[in-house]
């Protein structure tokens, strides 16, 4: 089971190095380092007073510097990401102004750059070259604060976790774990404004321990930001490598503490809120109307990532598959791929999100969809077979695009089996996205290399809105209640005798409703009612017709603690009203 | 087009129109590249070789193709060739167990080790060389496609008599068998019916049945199997043989009942272990004259792939691909990346722009700050022309001779105590493409020096035979001079007894006087004092110091890493240090894919990927502000609890981070912060963090621990 977590990392390398991810960050800080010493050379002063500030050792000084690492991590983020932007856009479009600055100012140092390079032919331009070395300096800056490292650092051992624990073991400070002692005073008796003052304070506390926290980090890594100064860069990466794997590093022992511990949680229910079970439609309206406040970043993080396009195309007529993965839906940027480059041609687009499917599903479009093979199969074996050799002999080409490669029905090694075969196909191209942390267990050795998956990290940030839509969610109700409108229609449906029977349940029901002990009509006062109008003239027949009520869901059956079967329709009282109001006569 | 979901289905098709029919055309159309750059509000540029006009995207994308193609070429002779032996073992130990005679099954373990994926590769060779050499009849069997008894049976005859149908169909009509569809022979189904139709067979050559993967057999089938094919074979004297594929150290006795492996005649074949195909392949495909190489980086990525995960050398072929394929696309310099032969050619094509991106290069620009006077080059494009031409040239005799001296040192070195630049040839090169310590080189040139004369002497001529096999360039010639005249010295030395040695006796190390005892200390000091004093050198102590100081600076020179020397860039792929031509981290991305990481990583510092002001946590991992999307703040605020989860609780507090700006109190939760965090739930099981748990009322079990 530990194993198994670690493996969770990483697809391919488990344990060595797993998060390389923002290689590309890493290296660009590094370019900006560069750029940075640079612009240090020519302003002397600037250094020496950072470097007065950060020796200096009055804490209200180091507050205010602390404020002004967050400012300037927060430019330096936004900076990257242009930079992200640009080197996206160097490889796949012509760069007008040839290389940018970071890349001259590389090779070059600060004396070289002035001199020998003319300005508009290498140096991109001059306001260009300003916000880089902008952003430099201020990356320089927060690069050094112990804040930048503790953001890369595994929470686990950072001072934070401690905090953590501080925080849990003083039960009525944390919102979530409210112990029953602290539960009693909050929930039973204490009026509102003494929890408000008690939240506010612990609010306060909170943010008190947490900034006192970040103080002593930032003394310990001010210590050695000195001593790194003239680090060369090399270790530097390294470092901030180390620190990137370290943010990932699963600590096994964590499992046996998690597993050990007692789980003591409240025992407040849903029921305290005003509407414990909201509907899927109320949900739904509710979000619509609900915007999020990130929508610009997502638009961008989306149009860096259909840049990507024409390397996708490119890869999969190399003879390679694509797979997307990362947090957010990623059904809005397939589609986008799909209609911007694959209008016109062979698709086939798998949900696989989508509860009922199944891969003779996705055969049969194949074969009927694309192949427009007349025959049927007498196995998927032998379909699938089919499918291969069309796909090899022949020059057709298709795309196969799957949402959710790890959806409910495809999570298994017999579906997955067969995707990467079908994905191995030469004619086949498969462009997939998978968003469940444990997809990476589906797949074994022979699997990943028949599918020669090219990965691509497309983190949306998008609400799975569709893929949710399936799925039972915990809190929605749950929608196998009958309603009245399914109830009109199987009615509709029935013979007159099992509308009577119907009838007669539902107006025994109506008639003992405001009855707390009744549980129902007993099944064989119903047998004899019905023999009296001659409804039925059998026990079994009765059965039989009940047996339909209930496939339908219009009836329960149940049986009382002394033995006798009794029928409920589980309908609100002025729903069955209605409804019988409706069709008795 | 029209939309993709649905509350019926699960798969939508979208046909190609008649008129494009599927076959799409090779090269990007023009469609598609338009509607790339209109977002880009370029329409000029041409496509994803893009940067540069449209001639030097077509030239690297011919290129690209044609290195590939070479490469892919060059891997799968090797491959065939080093399976060469094994599958000439394998087949005439078939041919030799052709008659019928004995009635326990010939049987051939082959084991083939753990790296699965490259199986395929050696049973398709194999199939191949039945087919030709010994008998049509081969059923190759794969665990996945017999489930049962049923479908092996079946699939075993259907493929043993197919390939004979499929010969019969070819020599009389290929039109007949393609219009029947593919269902052949249904009419023979047991083992009965293919006697019979074995009988009928003109030349009786064995039936071969290979089970590609033994281990994955269940072994009540594999049992039952084996003794049904010997019941037949003993019976209708149908000459069955299996040739069984093990990927583990499982031997037959753990995997079948006795009853069952005494049936079977075995005999066990072994494969060469897939660490020394790579290094072979390795050795051929950078170390000789290829044209694009990889840098120390991406070598090493690659090798800790292979090593430390899956030992498969269709992966390692996999990621190679990419890298040439990405170094052709990312690198705008890589248009003059090719043979030698076609260099003159491509530099003369080249554009004023282009020969500004190799200005570019970093090695270039370093050059350049290191000799002013050269600036020149920077402004005159006839000059840097000819320069390139030149630098080029260099490259390409350096990187010859940097393959040969890293030959020549591992046969120097080869054999020595601590294997200090690796076992093996391809250790040794990639140790000096990475830039070998300069402790190990002195620890080379010392334990040479403490060599004896016969070592000596072979180690030079086994650098000399190497010399000898491989084309020798000038700047290697002298070198081999050398060698030879060392290696003839050495001979003298040994032929003509050194008289040297004769007169060294005379002189004891340690002069003990007769009758007289010597104290502890006194010897001691008299070993102490005759250890200073300076041997009398011998003959071959010259020759050898020669040699070493000789070996010391000139071999030292040809080794020195590739990343030193101008406008390798070009030629080793990713070994810029940086820039954003730099394809190691994409590289990087594809050998260790981390989807898991990306997703936690979104969900506890999403200012990462969104690039916000506004949710930027400023290092504090665990802080949680109410700007950050819902989804981040359900995630970290469930990461704080232990393995179940109150769902009320969790809201409570999602609400509490959701209302913490505002200042009226309110304890009744709005619909829509209800409705958010509904979402949110749904969402992170959808991820697989939580899951519904019965255990207690409105609970979520936590799947996950630790952070």
């Amino acid at each position: 089971m530990a194993c198994d977590e670690k493996k969770r990392g990483s697809l391919a390398l488990p344990t060595i190095q797993e998060s390389e991810e923002d290689l590309d960050n890493v290296i660009l800080e590094d370019i900006i380092r560069a750029s940075r010493k640079k612009k240090e050379c020519r302003t002397p002063s600037k250094k020496i007073s950072s470097a007065e500030k950060s020796k200096s050792s009055d804490s209200s000084a180091r507050k205010r510097l602390s404020r002004q690492c967050a400012e300037h991590a927060r430019v330096k983020i936004t900076t990257l990401f242009n930079q992200n932007d640009r080197y996206d856009r160097s490889i796949y479009a012509v760069s007008e102004d040839g290389l940018t600055s970071e890349e001259s100012s590389e090779a070059f140092q600060p004396i070289a750059d002035e001199e020998i390079m003319p300005r508009g032919e290498y140096g991109g331009d001059s306001e260009d070259e300003e916000a880089v070395n902008k952003g430099a300096e201020l990356f320089g800056f927060g690069w050094k604060t112990p804040r930048k490292k503790t953001t890369l650092r595994t929470p686990l051992k950072t001072p934070t976790s401690a905090l953590k624990q501080r925080i849990n073991k003083t039960p009525n400070k944390t919102p979530l774990k409210t112990p029953d002692k602290g539960r009693k005073i909050v929930s039973a008796q204490t009026p509102q404004t003494v929890r408000r003052q008690l939240r506010n304070k612990i609010v306060k506390v909170t943010s008190q321990v947490l900034e006192g926290n970040s103080d002593a980090e930032s003394n310990g890594s001010e210590s050695d930001s000195s001593s790194n100064d003239e680090e060369d860069r090399n270790e530097l990466k390294l470092r901030a490598a180390k620190n990137q794997s370290m943010d990932v590093t699963v600590n096994t022992e964590d499992y046996f503490l998690a597993q050990s511990s007692s789980v003591h949680t409240s025992d407040r229910t849903l029921n305290r809120l005003n509407n414990p079970r909201l509907s899927q439609e109320a949900v739904d309206s509710l979000m619509e109307n609900f915007d999020d406040c990130h929508s610009k970043e997502k638009i961008l993080l989306m149009k860096e990532y259909q840049q990507q396009f024409l390397q996708w195309i490119f890869l999969l007529r190399e003879g390679f598959n694509i797979l997307v993965y990362g947090l957010g839906s990623k059904r809005y940027l397939l589609d986008e791929f799909r209609t911007r480059f694959l209008d016109g041609k062979n698709v086939i687009v798998v949900n696989g999100y989508f509860p009922g499917l199944t891969i003779k599903e996705i055969f049969n479009s194949i074969t009927d969809g694309i192949l427009e093979h007349s025959g049927t199969f007498f196995s998927t074996v032998e379909q699938l077979e089919f499918i291969e050799q069309e796909f090899n002999s022949t020059k057709i080409e298709a795309y196969l695009i799957i949402h959710n490669m790890d959806g409910p029905s495809l999570q298994f090694s017999r579906e997955q089996e067969v995707l990467c075969r079908l994905a191995a196909a030469p004619g086949l191209h498969v462009v997939a996205s998978t968003d469940h942390i444990n997809t990476p267990l589906l797949w074994d050795q022979r699997k990943l290399s028949q599918s020669k998956f090219v990965y691509f990290d497309c983190t949306t940030f998008a609400p799975y809105s569709e893929e949710i839509s399936y799925e039972n969610s915990l809190l929605v109700q749950q929608s196998t209640t009958l309603g009245l409108a399914s109830l009109v229609h199987v009615f509709a449906s029935l013979t007159f005798n099992a509308k009577a029977i119907f009838i007669l349940i539902a107006q025994r029901q109506l008639e003992n409703n405001n009855e707390t002990n009744y549980h129902g009509f007993p099944f064989h006062e119903l047998y004899s009612e019905c023999r009296d109008r001659m409804l039925v003239n059998s026990d079994l027949t009765l059965r039989a017709q009940l047996t339909e009520f209930k496939d339908h869901k219009l009836l329960r059956i149940r049986r009382t603690p002394d033995g006798t079967e009794v029928l409920h329709i589980p309908l609100e009282k002025n729903q069955l009203e209605e409804f019988v109001q409706k069709h008795h006569e | 087009m029209a939309t993709t979901s649905s509350f019926s289905k699960g798969c939508f098709v979208f046909k190609a129109k008649p008129e494009s029919s599927g076959k799409s055309p090779r090269k990007k159309t023009k469609k598609s590249s338009n509607l790339l750059h209109r977002s880009n509000g370029d329409l000029n540029a041409s496509s994803l070789f893009g940067k540069c006009d449209k001639s030097s995207m077509e030239i690297r994308q011919d290129s690209y193709k044609k290195i590939w193609m070479s490469t892919k070429k060059k891997s799968e002779d090797i491959i065939s060739d080093s399976h060469k032996q094994l599958l000439h073992d394998v087949s005439q130990f078939v041919s030799e167990n052709a008659d019928i005679g004995q009635s326990s099954i010939p049987t051939a373990l082959v084991a083939l080790g753990v790296n699965l994926p490259d199986h395929a590769a050696f049973f398709s060779l194999l199939d191949s060389t039945l087919n030709a050499h010994v008998s049509p009849f081969v059923a190759m069997l794969n665990s996945k496609e017999c489930p049962s008894l049923k479908n092996m049976v079946l699939k075993a005859i259907q493929k043993l008599t197919s390939c004979d149908l499929a010969d019969d169909d070819a020599e009389k009509d290929e039109e007949a068998d393609e219009i029947v569809p593919v269902k052949p022979s249904s009419k023979i189904k047991t083992f009965a019916n293919l006697a019979t139709w074995y009988s009928n067979v003109v030349i009786k050559t064995p039936l071969i049945i290979i089970l590609q993967d033994l281990e994955s057999f269940s072994t009540q089938q594999l049992q039952d199997f084996v003794l049904l094919c010997r019941e037949y074979r003993v019976r209708n004297k149908l000459p069955i043989q299996f040739i069984m594929g093990i990927a583990t150290t499982v031997t037959l006795q753990q995997q079948l009942h006795h009853r069952t492996s005494v049936c079977l005649a075995t005999k066990s074949f072994q494969s060469r272990p897939s660490i020394v195909l790579l290094n072979h392949l390795i050795e051929q495909l950078f170390m000789n004259s290829s044209v694009l190489k990889l840098g120390p980086r991406l070598m090493q990525l690659l090798l800790d792939g292979f090593l430390y995960h899956d030992l498969s050398l269709s992966s390692f072929l996999m990621r190679v691909h990419l890298i040439i394929m990405q170094h052709y696309i990312t690198l705008p310099v890589s248009s003059l990346c090719c043979s030698m032969s076609e260099l003159i050619d491509r530099i003369k094509k080249l554009s004023a722009a282009d020969l500004d991106l190799y200005r570019q290069v970093p090695s270039f620009m370093k050059f350049i700050e290191n000799n002013r006077s050269k600036v020149s080059l920077l402004t005159d494009d006839k000059e840097f022309r000819s320069f390139l031409q030149k630098s080029f040239e260099d490259l390409n005799s350096y990187s010859k001779d940097f393959s040969l001296s890293c030959r020549i040192l591992h046969c120097l070195s080869d054999g020595m105590p601590d294997a200090l630049f690796g076992k093996s040839l391809r250790e040794v090169y990639i140790n000096f493409l990475i830039g070998a310590e300069s402790e190990d080189w002195d620890r080379f040139i010392q334990l040479l020096n403490i060599s004896t004369s016969y070592e000596l002497q072979s180690r030079i001529q086994a650098a000399l035979a190497t010399l000898k096999e491989s084309d020798v360039s000038s700047a290697l010639s002298d070198f081999s001079t050398s060698l030879v005249l060392f290696s003839e010295e050495l001979k003298r030395l040994e032929q003509a007894p050194d008289t040297d040695t004769a007169t060294s006796p005379k002189s004891p190390n340690v002069f003990v006087p007769k009758g007289k005892k010597l104290d502890k200390f006194e010897l001691k000091a008299q070993l102490l004092a005759s250890a200073k004093q300076a041997r009398p050198t011998s003959k071959f102590d010259e020759i050898k110091s020669e040699i070493v100081s000789w070996l010391n600076s000139h071999l030292a020179r040809q080794l020195k890493s590739p990343t030193t020397i101008l406008f390798h860039e070009v030629f080793y792929a990713g070994s810029q240090v940086q820039s954003s031509w730099d394809i190691v981290p994409w590289i990087r991305r594809q050998v260790q894919p981390v989807p898991r990481v990306a997703i936690s990583k979104a969900l506890s510092d999403p200012a990462s990927y969104l690039g916000c002001n506004c949710c930027s946590s400023n290092g504090q991992g665990s802080q949680i502000l109410s700007t950050m999307p819902d989804l981040c703040i359900v995630y970290k605020l469930h990461t704080e609890c232990g393995r179940l989860i109150n769902l009320y609780d969790w809201m409570l507090s999602f609400n509490a981070i959701q209302q913490k700006d505002k200042d009226d109190e309110n304890e009744e939760i709005e619909p829509i912060i209800q409705a958010r965090f509904i979402r949110a739930v749904a969402q992170l099981q959808l991820l697989g963090f939580i899951q519904s748990s019965k255990r207690k009322t409105d609970h979520v079990a936590r799947l996950t621990w630790g952070v």
